[in-house]
């Protein structure tokens, strides 16, 4: 075996490429890399370095504190887990529902929206109305639906679909949900494997005399489709319209019956 | 499919969940806040498989915009109570500038990341433009100990801003 002479220039890569080596030795090392592959290498790979450190300034370099003690939280994942399958189990509850159909989506509306007292009770499940969404402002979605007489009110039934194709239209996938301090961050619902649905709409239904309520509120993204179903104590034919806005409030799309 | 989704889920987390967190907290000074919206950022990115498709670089600089604008948004609606105050979305902001301001960031913070000897030298070195003579003399070791000290400070800079994804 020939004994390997030690490369005595092997650790001046970085402080060549700083600019710290004093004049002779940076001559010096210079000569050497000329004859040395492994330490051109090395220079190589540092090359790029002092141009990045040039991003930082000095100042706020020499003001860099180590940062022991500022890691990442353990339990971080754990939670994120827990949100997840939150997120799921309400998702599920929401389809059941939806696939159930009214009888089940209503029994938590029943206890806020009473029968208004003078209803006339009509048998008769009357004929569906046609809600044809107009766009208010442009954007990717479009809406269909339906209002039917209900003895204890009208139900809504709407499909609402999000086009993949992004636009001019951004104020519909710009509002994501602000954090709220009381609850923490919005918790978008729908499946979490799914494309996202972080945009938020609500349906509000206004009556003849000018008042409005909220009847239903969702999530939607670009390429989903959703069919939510909403019940309210105003009978049809006091609907004079109905409108989806962004979570933010904007008119988006209308309809009158 | 390419993995589990917890599995994805995790391996997100393990790269980008410390330096969003610090960026939060840093950018906050409230850690449960930067919980929130560490977990908020990353489960958004999860939801999205474009968004996880995306080259690291690029799925990187999403996430912290992301963050951003969460911080941004808690702050509006801490103020008043302003649920959707995003002006851009992250889509679309990524300017250039942002890109900047967010890579200073991050080397800033690999220079916080570096042990005290070897974040010592590279400030020394770098930022006050010290030669390796000048700093033996100042810390009161060997020029050799300086070079190597410099030689391994850099190369830990440069795995930690590969990390990152700052460079290749
Ligand atoms: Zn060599």
């Amino acid at each position: 075996m020939i004994p390997v002479e030690p490369d005595k220039y092997r650790e001046w890569d970085a402080a060549y490429v700083l600019g710290s080596l004093v004049p002779a030795e940076r001559a010096a090392y210079e000569r050497h890399l000329a004859g040395c592959t492994q330490c051109r290498t090395a220079v190589a790979e540092l090359a790029g370095l002092p141009g990045l450190l040039a991003e930082v300034a000095p100042a706020d370099a020499l003001a860099s504190v180590p940062r022991e003690g500022a890691e990442v939280p353990q339990n971080l994942l754990t939670g994120l887990a827990g949100k997840i399958r939150r997120r799921r189990f309400r998702t599920r509850v929401g389809m059941a529902a939806l696939a159930v159909g009214i009888s089940t989506a209503s029994v938590g509306v029943t206890l806020a929206v009473t029968p208004p007292p003078s209803a006339v009770v009509v048998q008769t499940q009357a004929a569906a109305v046609t809600l044809d969404f107009a766009s208010v402002v442009a954007g990717p979605i479009n809406a269909v639906g339906t209002l039917t007489s209900q003895p204890w009110g009208t139900r809504l039934d709407w499909t609402c679909t999000y086009s993949l194709a992004s636009g001019p239209t951004s104020r519909h996938y710009a509002s994501p949900s602000g954090l709220s301090k009381a609850s923490g961050l919005p918790e978008p619902s729908g499946l979490p494997d799914a494309v996202a649905p972080v945009y938020g709409y609500t349906l509000v239904v206004i009556d003849r005399r000018g008042a409005e309520v909220q009847v239903a509120s969702w999530t939607a993204g670009p390429g989903t489709r959703v069919t939510p179903t909403a019940t309210t104590s105003i009978v049809a034919a006091d609907i004079a319209r109905v409108e989806i806005r962004s979570a933010g409030g904007e008119i988006l799309l209308a309809a009158e019956p | 499919m390419p993995a589990e989704p917890s599995e994805l889920l995790r391996s997100l987390h393990d790269a980008h969940a410390p330096a969003l967190w610090r960026f939060v907290v840093h950018l906050t000074n409230d850690r449960a806040l930067a919980d929130d919206v560490v977990q908020e950022t990353l489960l958004r990115a999860w939801q999205r498989p474009e968004v996880m498709a995306r080259p690291e670089p690029a799925l990187r600089a999403w996430l912290f915009t992301v963050a951003r604008h969460l911080v941004i948004d808690d702050r509006r609606s801490a103020r008043q109570r302003h649920e959707f105050g995003m002006d851009r979305p992250p889509e679309t902001g990524m300017a250039d500038q942002t890109d900047k301001v967010l890579d200073a960031w991050l080397i800033a913070d690999a220079l916080a990341g570096l042990s005290k000897e070897h974040r010592e030298v590279l400030l020394h070195s770098y930022y006050q433009r010290e030669s390796t003579a000048e700093m033996a003399l100042k810390l009161q070791i060997p020029e050799g100990t300086v070079k190597s000290r410099l030689h391994y400070a850099l190369r830990a800079m440069r795995l930690s801003l590969q990390e990152s994804g700052v460079t290749r």
